[in-house]
């Protein structure tokens, strides 16, 4: 038999009965953690003036409320996850009178789970924005929110308004929810 | 659980349908058989020791390797793991095979035809890194406005299934041999998803700050064996029975040819597990269909009406992007797999004892160009082969290959096998240079058994 050969084949069993491997440690993988950031659009509505006004022009109602399930925290994944939640509100108030807003966080008895967001948007701002930035560690019971409500109010006296006016006063908002999980 | 998770996602990149290059057409050995069942057989009888008859593994990575997350190097592991989902790509896997013959036996009916059955288990898997998914679970959508994140990346398939095979070498004549070698296939574990489409996308909107958009999505995620009733089987058991016969029935079906064009020139070729399993024992399917767009929660200030606009949400993805699970029965197809082989003999000419008492002449030296493919869910995978062939006695075999395929350019791999009496022992080791260092290794992959063979 070729002398080459044998040693060939000697070389061969030997890599493959005493292959190497670089130290690896794969206790590395409790150290994995994922930290998405996920943004959604929230709530966002339109008023005109005849959400306040009758057909003759009188303020009947200078505040409305509506309000909102919000469901998400009830995914144990959010809801165990979340360490931090930016609330972008923008609103566009055409209306020749200020506008207020008050968004409130309820949890399911009602009770406020944050500090009422006050927000006031001056008569023709076209270009309001707020920035609410809730980090969890301070607002625990922010989790628990199960409902949303905002109130918005007509300012009483001002310019007078026409019920058929086809201003508008908008306002869009959306959350950035900041996610760290070890899985 | 995460080291679960890790090796789920390691998986989760993989493969069918080990290419074994070295055992095609080598030594005369039984196992070729089952690469060719056209190859021809010089023996009387065979019989493989029962489980380590043929023992295979190959597990594989296209662009991935484990020092790429578990060197010890102190870097942060999360960062590593950044890293690799930007280095991968949709079309980047992982693959797994091993395969067990519990039993292989055979025996001369006559001359010209050689009989041959047996049983094995198989393993295989292979999924493919679903970037987008990836992403957006790692990162998510707050960074990539615009970005279409596609649901059709999600495509993987796993298999455990027992093969009853029996086959059929016959010469045709002097210079043609053909085989057949039918199979029927008990799946015990199945699960594939393929053929997915969709989008996620998160826009600036118009009514809203932003608009995200669900588009065409249609994700179709089958399985057998796995869940029942929405529990997943763990009882052994229930696992071996169904892997005897009890489980999912399918059909296959191999053939194969060698050609002798002349006294040193050969060409040889087979078609194997064309054939397929219908599943309809312990299915659990998962789809989800169609489009809904969501811009946020849609006020209306209308003292008259009471709205939920939640539920109202809720309900509107139902019905436009509605899932459900099904127990409906479906048909996998095997992984098919074409091998074809070029080989010119050269050198010393020896004589091999051969069954019917005569003796046959072979040469010492042989070369030549082998070509495998197996169909994978994305496109066929096509691996080129060199190979060099040497006995050095009629005991003696030993075999070298170099194969170029989507792993590597520079796959050397060896085989060897002897003959002790009637005792048959074989060995191929695959990717040689990557033994050096196996945690940088894209693709190991070993053959190893032992056979009694009579002529």
């Amino acid at each position: 038999m070729n002398s080459i050969f044998k040693k060939l084949i000697l070389g061969l069993l030997l890599i493959s009965f005493f292959s190497c491997s670089e130290e690896l440690n794969f206790e590395q993988a409790d150290d994995l953690e994922i930290s998405p950031i996920y943004t959604s659009s929230l709530v966002y509505f339109t008023v005109l003036p005849n959400n306040f006004f009758d057909d003759t022009g009188v303020l009947t109602n200078n505040s409305i409320t509506d309000s909102t399930v919000f469901r998400a925290f009830e995914n144990s994944f959010f809801r165990n996850n979340i360490f931090l939640l930016d609330l972008n509100v923008e609103c566009k108030n055409e209306f020749s009178r200020a506008i207020s807003i008050d968004l409130e966080f309820l949890d399911a008895n009602n009770n406020q789970t944050y500090p009422t967001i006050e927000l006031d948007i001056a008569a023709g701002d076209l270009d309001f924005e707020h920035l609410e930035t809730i980090l969890i560690a301070n607002n625990p019971a922010f989790v628990n929110t199960l409902q949303v409500r905002i109130t918005t109010e007509i300012e009483a006296t001002g310019a007078p308004i026409n019920s058929s006016d086809t201003t508008e006063f908008e306002l869009k908002s959306a959350v950035t929810a900041y996610i760290n999980s070890d899985i | 659980m995460k080291k679960i998770l890790i090796f789920i996602i390691f998986i989760s990149f993989i493969s069918f349908s080990q290419n074994k290059q070295v055992l095609y057409d080598f030594a005369g050995l039984p196992q070729t058989l089952m690469l060719n069942p056209g190859a021809e057989a010089n023996f009387k009888y065979h019989a493989g020791i029962p489980l380590a008859s043929g023992i295979s593994a190959d597990i594989g990575s296209s662009n991935v390797v484990l020092s790429d997350l578990f060197l010890n190097d102190n870097i942060d592991f999360n960062d590593k793991i950044s890293t690799v989902i930007n280095q991968l790509s949709e079309r980047d896997h992982i693959k797994m095979n091993a395969q067990i013959e519990v039993l292989n036996a055979g025996f001369r009916l006559n001359d010209k035809t050689y009989l041959s059955f047996g049983f094995y288990e198989e393993f295989d898997a292979i999924a493919y890194f679903p970037k987008d998914i990836a992403i957006l679970l790692n990162e998510g959508n707050a960074a990539y406005l615009n970005r279409s994140f596609s649901l059709s990346q999600l495509v993987f398939k796993l298999d455990l299934i027992g093969v009853l095979h029996a086959g059929i070498s016959r010469q045709i004549n002097e210079n043609f041999n053909v085989g057949a070698r039918f199979k029927i296939y008990s799946g015990t574990l199945n699960a594939r998803t393929n053929n997915n489409s969709g989008t996620f996308t998160t826009v600036l909107g118009e009514n809203n700050i932003y608009t995200h958009y669900f588009n065409n999505v249609d994700v179709n995620i089958e399985s057998s064996g796995i869940y029942d009733n929405g529990e997943s089987i763990e009882d052994a058991s229930s696992i071996i029975t169904n892997t005897f016969l009890g489980g999912n029935l399918g059909l296959g079906l191999d053939v194969g040819f060698t050609y002798i064009i002349s006294k040193q020139l050969e060409i040889s070729g087979s078609i194997l597990d064309v054939g397929f399993i219908s599943h309809s024992n312990v299915i659990n399917n998962y789809r989800a269909k169609g489009s809904f767009t969501f811009e946020g929660i849609n006020l209306q200030y209308d003292p008259t009406t009471s709205t939920d606009y939640w539920e109202e949400i809720d309900e509107a993805f139902e019905a436009q992007l509605p899932d459900e699970e099904n127990a409906e029965s479906y048909i996998s197809w095997r992984p098919t797999k074409i091998n074809g082989a070029l080989k010119y003999s050269f050198g010393e000419r020896r004589s091999r004892y051969c069954y019917d008492s005569t003796y046959k002449d072979f040469y010492s030296n042989s070369f030549g160009l082998q070509l495998f493919t197996v169909f994978r869910p994305l496109s066929p995978q096509v691996a080129l082969t060199g190979f060099y062939e040497r006995a050095f006695s009629k005991k003696l075999f030993t075999k070298f290959t170099y194969t170029v395929d989507e792993y590597s350019l520079h796959n050397i791999s060896a085989g060897l096998s002897a003959q002790l009496g009637p005792v048959n022992i074989y060995g191929t080791v695959g990717n040689l240079t990557e033994y050096l260092n196996l945690a940088a290794a894209k693709n190991i992959s070993f053959q190893i058994g032992f056979n009694l063979i009579f002529n």
